[in-house]
């Protein structure tokens, strides 16, 4: 048994590290089945659209189909779900990878190999990051041009906008959507594995999700409904920010010695949440996980 | 100039509802380059917290610590390139074959594919390389550890129990391997329960006890420093024999091989006194101790000498 002799000594560029952070996240299993049965979804779900819409309008039946696939209807929901979606998946992703390299002792191993601790984990959010926008990217092209396919086929391109979403065209309609969904899929990796740094245990950090949006926020919701937590909840936001032209929320709720037009003597009082007003938020609540995160990392004895 | 340099290096772990622990208190460790270097100590002596410190994976209090004539952990990321190690339990990603964990951390560092391999031979896992890691054995697992460590071609090996889960085989190899790496000019610490190995292979001991060190040096120094100067006696009567040696002023009693004379220092006293009362000895030699004894009687009372 002898030694190989290197050629050259290791090397601790940013871009190779990066890239195998990469092919780390791209190779686990869970990503792979995830991709799998979201790409394959799509696929399925695009070609039940396909055969149950015509191009020429027939008597619908009791479901609403037999009708023309509308692009400029559907494709922005289309746009949404992917994203959603995709997102859903970004944050599992995030926070499995994460835990998966606490359980399994490999981020031990990592720190042996490059010790600066932050500069390691910004690589590994970004190769997460990475990752999980090229699913985001084949996700929605695929949607969407199913979506298209499925419009010039058996639909049309004409018709208006739902109201709300203003009067810009449908591309940049969907452009746009596109790019806040990448803006949030990336939050949604970043805090899936900003929690699962914080925890070091995947369970754990999918636990805390659970326990934030099933439990947390309705609790929230009921306990101080006089002050109106819906504008500052992060599933609200996360809607707002996606939903082109934001959300209308119910706020704070007044008080009133006189009673409404409807005869109510409380109500709340209706907040919009643009998509601007939605994204600050959750950067903060992203800062307000990662930072603390990043933080223990950096401090944090590795066993 | 040391390889390793550490002195005075202290490191507390607080605990919940019980008093803080110093898990190093005050402890120095030299590692002169090349050789072997056996790293010593019961459970809970300290010996992984201070590779955890040497290597940044834990944080010291204080005390001063240099690898490869470089400050750690502050300019750890200069030297880490030339230091491979394998700490406890070796860390990979279950789902992933020998290979594609090897891969990953080789592609990380520019390493050529060539070079995992190359190690995975090294170590006799080139027949799993593609089996996932989860399906490995202890021994599989612990020689891939090897085999990552190996991958930068270190000039400083850190090893805690290497030959934990190996067969006796895989053992051999092991301490081959790695007197082969400490004749070649790469400097192994290896840290190790097995006695017997560590006496084996290692040039030189460090033996610490409740963070603090107790005994370092050569092997050799150390084993003779812990001589109880005692010499087994072979003869044919040996309860007479022994009655004459008592009756002489030396301190004897019987073992199931002959007698044993302890304090002296020269075996022929013993043969002189015998021969004199007629009784002529079938052998003599001088009681070897070994590093097992040596290391029980330097940490049994649990304080260092």
């Amino acid at each position: 048994m002898t030694l190989p002799t290197l050629a050259a000594r290791p090397t601790h560029k940013v871009l190779p590290l990066l890239r195998s952070e990469i092919s780390r996240i791209s190779h686990r299993r869970l990503f792979r089945i995830f991709a799998l049965v979201l790409l394959g979804g799509i696929i399925v779900i695009s070609a039940i659209a396909f055969a149950n819409h015509h191009s020429v309008a027939v008597a619908p039946d009791n479901f609403g189909t037999n009708t023309p696939y509308r692009a400029k209807q559907v494709l922005p929901v289309v746009a949404l779900v992917t994203s959603l979606a995709v997102a859903g998946i970004a944050f599992v992703v995030g926070a499995s990878s994460g835990g998966a390299e606490w359980s399994s002792r490999s981020m031990t191993l990592q720190l042996l190999w490059e010790p600066r601790r932050l500069r390691l984990l910004t690589l590994k959010w970004l190769g997460l990051v990475v990752v999980m926008l090229a699913l985001a990217l084949v996700a929605l092209l695929l949607a969407l041009g199913l979506g298209a396919l499925t419009a010039s086929m058996r639909g049309t391109w004409t018709g208006h906008l739902p109201n709300h979403f203003g009067d810009q065209s449908l591309g940049s309609l969907l452009a746009l959507m596109v790019v806040r969904g990448f803006v949030f899929i990336a939050m949604a990796a970043t805090i899936g594995y900003a929690i699962a740094v914080l925890v070091r245990n995947t369970g754990a950090s999918l636990g805390v999700a659970f326990i934030y949006f099933a439990v947390a926020e309705n609790a929230l919701r009921i306990a101080l409904m006089k002050y109106g937590p819906e504008p500052y909840l992060l599933s609200t936001n996360a809607v707002a920010f996606l939903i082109p032209g934001g959300l209308d929320v119910p706020g704070r709720v007044l008080t009133s010695s006189q009673p409404d037009q409807n005869g109510m003597l409380l109500g709340p009082v209706m907040v919009h949440l643009s998509n601007a007003r939605a994204l600050f938020t959750m950067l903060v609540y992203t800062a307000l996980i990662s930072i603390p995160a990043a933080w223990s990392f950096a401090r944090r004895d590795v066993s | 100039m040391p390889v390793i340099e550490a002195t005075d290096v202290r490191k507390t772990y607080r605990r919940r509802g019980k008093p803080p622990k110093a898990a190093l208190d005050g402890l120095t460790l030299i590692v002169e380059h090349g050789g072997v270097h056996g790293f010593l100590g019961p459970n809970g002596s300290g010996k992984t917290t201070m590779l955890r410190c040497l290597l940044g994976l834990a944080r010291a209090d204080s005390g001063q610590m240099r690898v490869l004539d470089h400050t750690v952990p502050k300019q750890l990321p200069t030297v880490i390139g030339d230091v491979g190690a394998l700490l406890e339990s070796p860390a990979f990603f279950p789902a992933f074959t020998g290979l594609l964990n090897l891969r990953l951390l080789a592609r990380a560092a520019e390493i050529p594919d060539t070079v995992v391999t190359a190690v995975l031979e090294l170590v006799g896992l080139e027949d799993a390389a593609d089996e996932r890691v989860k399906g490995y054995s202890l021994g599989m697992r612990q020689r891939l550890g090897i085999a990552a460590a190996l991958l930068k071609e270190p000039q400083l090996l850190i090893l805690d129990e290497p030959s934990n889960g190996l067969d006796p085989a895989g053992m051999r190899e092991v301490r081959e391997l790695l007197r082969r790496l400490g004749d070649t000019g790469v400097t192994v610490l290896l840290s190790s329960h097995l006695l017997g190995e560590v006496q084996q292979i290692c040039d030189t001991v460090t033996i610490v006890n409740h963070g603090r060190l107790v005994k370092s040096g050569p092997v050799s120094e150390v084993l003779a420093q812990a001589s109880t100067g005692a010499v087994s006696v072979g003869i044919s009567d040996s309860e007479g024999a022994a009655a004459v040696l008592s009756a002489a002023g030396f301190t004897v009693h019987l073992d199931r091989t002959g007698i044993i004379v302890d304090g002296v220092d020269d075996g022929s006293v013993v043969s002189r006194a015998l021969a004199e009362q007629g009784r002529f000895v079938s052998w003599l030699m001088p009681v070897q101790v070994d590093l097992e004894q040596a290391f029980l009687d330097l940490t049994s009372d649990g304080e260092p000498s």
